[in-house]
């Protein structure tokens, strides 16, 4: 049996497999660099919410820390996203997807380590569902006195704890909103809003792209 | 003949990216010569009398400083940890459990949950180095949100005893003590953590709101409180870069008193955004609000707004 010497085979050759050597060393390179850079750019997750838990002191410059509260409205109803529910479900599972009471969840957290800056680095995936009658932490949406008694409780949130209310608007809701919107202007409360598609997750950041520009697509 | 081209070509290939390769090397030590130099500076600086402090910064070295820091390739300025702020230098590609590290995003997802809360105590008790660190500032910051400053002081004295830890990391132990207090009172942490960490945006954005809003301002600190102010906006112009550092800039000044400190710290981003008019305008504003005001610091302030005045368009 013969045994394959390639750098004996003519002169130079040497020369050629260390040059080669070393471009298949780049091309594996660029390879997993690119899978890197992948894994940070995944497409088509829309729509992006700041997450409500940047570090109350980034942005305390100026206005109340960002909010714990987001509220979602549903063409004749709206929840208050209870995110400690999903925590406490997930801590005691140890499934980082699942159902809870207002609709499912999957948390990831960046798991490439060579993308990710902080150990923080995470999305949280929240896809709402519309309240059933009782259900805490939800309002009908259906009369004035609903949306009068809704705005109430903001206003109240606000004062006890001046959290900045986050709302994820729906299409059928927009009238609903746009009274609960004034509401808030005439009290004095800075919202924060974003328009979105039934069935399609909201998105919790945290990480570099939160820092970055996220804050920034907010109205 | 084809075979003596291709292999030319790879050999200059290999030769280039060799070469390359060589060149980072020589270039990196000289930088980080570069980056001590500016730190020496900056600790002369910290010595140096007022005057000395406006001249420094009427001269652009401040600006130099603060631009060395901005430009460091792996800072992120307004990012909360030295883990985000300095990625490459301050954290040594610290691995976790994914549930563990499920368990530090929901202590932020969530900070609320008692659940978390104790995962994350027996997160602490269990891991060591940069995961123990993290998870003890995560829950400080937690404890922080829910108002709970002494189990904010317990985390936090958990942090600062976690070895291993790079030194700017501090910054954000001092930073988060630090806003755990009212006003003014904050101030001399705040100026800690800057000279922990000169890149620390919010830091430096802290301090600006807390000298621009202080009335009546601390007693015998004018002196060392307006040459920290005058730094930190410079600081703040140097690092922010992105759109929402710039956002939030926007709404902060928006939100500050009006009165001379406004009106200076107006005329240095001014000048900075290519506006010598407005910014001498600016300047000239907070002379006559200084006439008009109270300000226990008059003094202090006029000087510098003089000696900006009569240097605009000079630098950069």
């Amino acid at each position: 049996m013969t045994v394959p010497v390639l750098h004996d085979r003519e002169d130079g050759f040497g020369t050629l497999d260390v040059a080669a050597n070393a471009l298949a060393v780049l091309v594996l390179v660029l390879v997993v660099t690119g899978l890197a850079i992948m894994e940070v750019t995944r497409p088509g997750e829309v729509p992006g919410v700041e997450a409500p838990n940047v570090p109350a002191a980034v942005l305390e410059l100026a206005t109340a820390p960002p909010s714990r509260d987001t509220y979602v409205l549903f063409d004749d109803a709206a929840i208050r996203l209870n995110l400690e529910t999903i925590a406490a479900q997930i801590v005691e599972t140890s499934e980082l997807a699942g159902d809870f009471v207002q609709g499912t969840f999957e948390l990831r957290p960046a798991v490439n380590h060579y993308v990710y800056r902080d150990l923080t680095d995470a999305s949280l995936f929240v896809t709402p569902k519309p309240p059933t009658a009782g259900d805490s932490d939800s309002w009908p949406l259906a009369t004035a006195d609903d949306l009068a008694a809704l705005s109430a409780e903001i206003q109240s949130r606000w004062d006890s704890g001046a959290r900045r209310p986050v709302f994820v608007v729906y299409e059928a809701a927009a009238d609903a909103f746009s009274t609960l919107f004034w509401d808030a202007d005439a009290a004095g409360i800075p919202l924060l809003w974003q328009v979105s598609r039934p069935n399609d997750p909201i998105r919790f950041l945290l990480g570099p792209d939160v820092v970055r520009q996220r804050l920034a697509t907010w109205k | 003949m084809e075979m003596t081209f291709l292999r030319r070509a790879l050999s200059a290939i290999f030769i280039v990216t060799v070469a390359l390769v060589l060149t980072i090397q020589v270039i990196a030590p000289t930088r980080s010569k570069a980056v001590d130099h500016d730190r020496a500076a900056f600790d002369d600086a910290v010595e140096a009398t007022f005057e000395q402090v406006v001249e420094e910064i009427v001269e652009g070295k401040v600006t130099e400083e603060a631009k060395a820091e901005a430009e460091k390739k792996d800072v992120m300025p307004g990012g909360q940890t030295c883990f985000m702020r300095h990625y490459r230098s301050a954290r040594t590609r610290a691995r976790a459990d994914i549930n563990d590290r499920a368990t530090l995003a929901l202590l932020t997802f969530a900070p609320g949950s008692a659940e978390v809360e104790a995962a994350a105590l027996e997160l602490v008790e269990r891991s060591e180095g940069e995961l123990r660190w993290r998870t003890a500032l995560a829950l400080a910051q937690a404890r922080l949100v829910n108002g709970n400053i002494a189990g904010m002081e317990d985390a936090l004295l958990i942090a600062s005893e976690t070895d291993g830890i790079a030194p700017n990391c501090r910054a954000d132990e001092v930073f988060l003590r630090a806003m755990a207090l009212p006003g003014d009172d904050r101030l001399p942490l705040l100026m800690q953590a800057v000279e922990l960490d000169p890149a620390h945006w919010s830091a430096h954005g802290q301090i600006a709101v807390a000298i621009a809003s202080a009335r009546p301002g601390r007693d015998g600190k004018c002196a060392e409180d307006i040459a920290q102010y005058l730094r930190s906006i410079v600081y703040l112009r140097e690092l922010t870069g992105s759109a929402t550092e710039i956002q939030m800039l926007a709404t902060f000044i928006g939100s500050l008193p009006q009165g001379a400190r406004r009106s200076l710290y107006a005329g240095m981003l001014l000048e900075t955004a290519g506006d010598p008019a407005g910014a001498q305008t600016a300047y000239r504003r907070t002379a006559q609000e200084l006439v008009t005001g109270d300000d226990p610091c008059a003094a202090e302030l006029r000087l510098a707004a003089t000696r900006l005045l009569d240097n605009v368009g000079d630098r950069r």
